[in-house]
């Protein structure tokens, strides 16, 4: 199996495919996710640089009430006039927000990315991110009442494995 | 020179948030250590064979002596705030429902269980620790001796005396599929003026479906449920 993965990869990493030079603006959408990003050639034709701002709804599923930045690179290691494969991490910041307070907790990711363009409309396109995530934080938090205070620390993790679909738009 | 200043931003924001908090004790105050046992994660079904490791929901409370609700201390997330995903409705009352009944709060639904428009304040709700759980509870006018209670439970953790497949109405049915199993196991100790430390001991399990707010006293049934959690200790400073 590792072997077949090393192979599979080698095949990848190695084609001679052109990658197409590009900006693009992305929606991407997960579960605990809303994300739009921004992304342009950084150097030559496969790296590209990317920005992303979003929002979250982790600690209170259907409540996107936390935000996130994400800055970060790829590598396009497969891509033709249709297809791309792109391998990719970042660095950014999940400002995890409860009553009292906001805490923004350092994250970062590393993950694989596949959009497709539409042969038609050349512009237009959908993508399929899976990411690994790596983000968590120690904080304190205070409830008082007329008969008590009480003080814990809790843990914030933000979900590791990150799966979106989305919307690219290449201009 | 925009690149810059928002990387600096950005490495600012992470020594913010590498800050170190911790709880400082004073005189008078509860310290409630919850410890993990040996059953703390569960295996919980996703998709495709896929597993999850699940911890226990829980709640941990005050009474007085006479059994009457003063105050919730802490309740894990999904519970304060209705937090299932793929749930598809199922409000899962058989979770907590000795805390639920004692609370006796009724929302909109008729259920005892917070709902996703009133969940219970942030202070007393997080995620179920992975870990050692401490809580820190400055006492202001609550009387000893009074009565500390916690409730623990896993879903889908079924055995022998409490199956997958038991009938609705049986007295041994626990939602079904996707309901408890064992049902939820209730702890308690009686805190004293002259207490410094104690630990909560089991008293009962909660009804398997979660229909009553009754404590059932024989255990004997409950095999891995006994083992969700190791001790729950309690000192006062």
């Amino acid at each position: 199996m590792v072997r077949f993965i090393v192979v599979i990869c080698i095949a990848i990493f190695t084609q001679n495919s052109i990658a197409q030079t590009r900006s693009a603006a992305s929606l991407q959408f997960a579960l605990d996710h809303i994300e739009v990003g921004l992304e342009h050639n950084l150097v030559g034709e496969r790296v590209v640089g990317h920005l992303f701002a979003g929002i979250a709804n982790q600690n209170l599923p259907g409540v996107f009430r936390n935000y996130t930045f994400r800055i970060g690179a790829a590598y396009t290691a497969y891509g033709d006039s249709q297809n791309q494969i792109c391998v990719n991490g970042g660095l950014g910041v999940y400002f995890f927000k409860h009553e009292q307070e906001v805490n923004a907790v350092p994250m970062s990711d590393i993950g694989v990315r596949y959009s497709h363009t539409l042969k038609r409309l050349p512009k237009h396109g959908g993508l399929v991110q899976i990411s690994y995530r790596c983000g968590r934080a120690r904080y304190k938090q205070q409830f008082s009442s007329d008969v008590l205070d009480i003080f814990t620390m809790s843990d914030f993790r933000v979900t590791p494995l990150h799966i979106a679909i989305g919307y690219l738009f290449k201009f | 020179m925009i690149v810059t200043r928002l990387i600096m931003l950005a490495f600012l924001f992470c020594l913010t948030a590498c800050e170190k908090e911790e709880l400082h004790f004073k005189e008078g105050d509860m310290e409630i250590t919850v410890l993990p046992g040996e059953q703390w994660l569960h295996d919980f079904p996703l998709f495709l064979g896929l597993k999850q490791k699940n911890t226990p929901q829980f709640a941990i409370w005050i009474e007085d002596i006479s059994g009457n609700y003063l105050t919730t201390i802490f309740v894990t997330h999904k519970i304060a705030t209705e937090g299932w995903i793929f749930n598809k409705g199922n409000r899962r009352k058989e979770t907590l429902p000795h805390w639920c009944h004692q609370r006796g709060v009724v929302y909109e639904d008729g259920l005892l269980l917070p709902t996703k428009k009133q969940p219970l304040a942030d202070g007393i709700t997080g995620a179920t620790p992975q870990g050692r759980k401490t809580i820190q509870v400055a006492l202001k006018s609550i009387e000893k001796p009074f009565v500390v209670k916690a409730e623990f439970n896993h879903s889908i953790d079924f055995n022998s005396n409490f199956p997958v497949d038991a009938v609705e109405g049986a007295e041994n049915y626990s939602g079904g599929e996707m309901g408890s199993g064992q049902p939820a196991v209730v702890y308690a100790a009686i805190i004293y003026p002259d207490t410094r430390e104690a630990s909560l001991q089991p008293i009962g399990h909660s009804s398997p479906d979660g229909t009553d707010g009754s404590i059932y006293e024989n255990l004997d049934k409950l095999t891995t449920a006994r083992d969700i959690v190791q001790n729950i200790k309690i000192t006062i400073w």
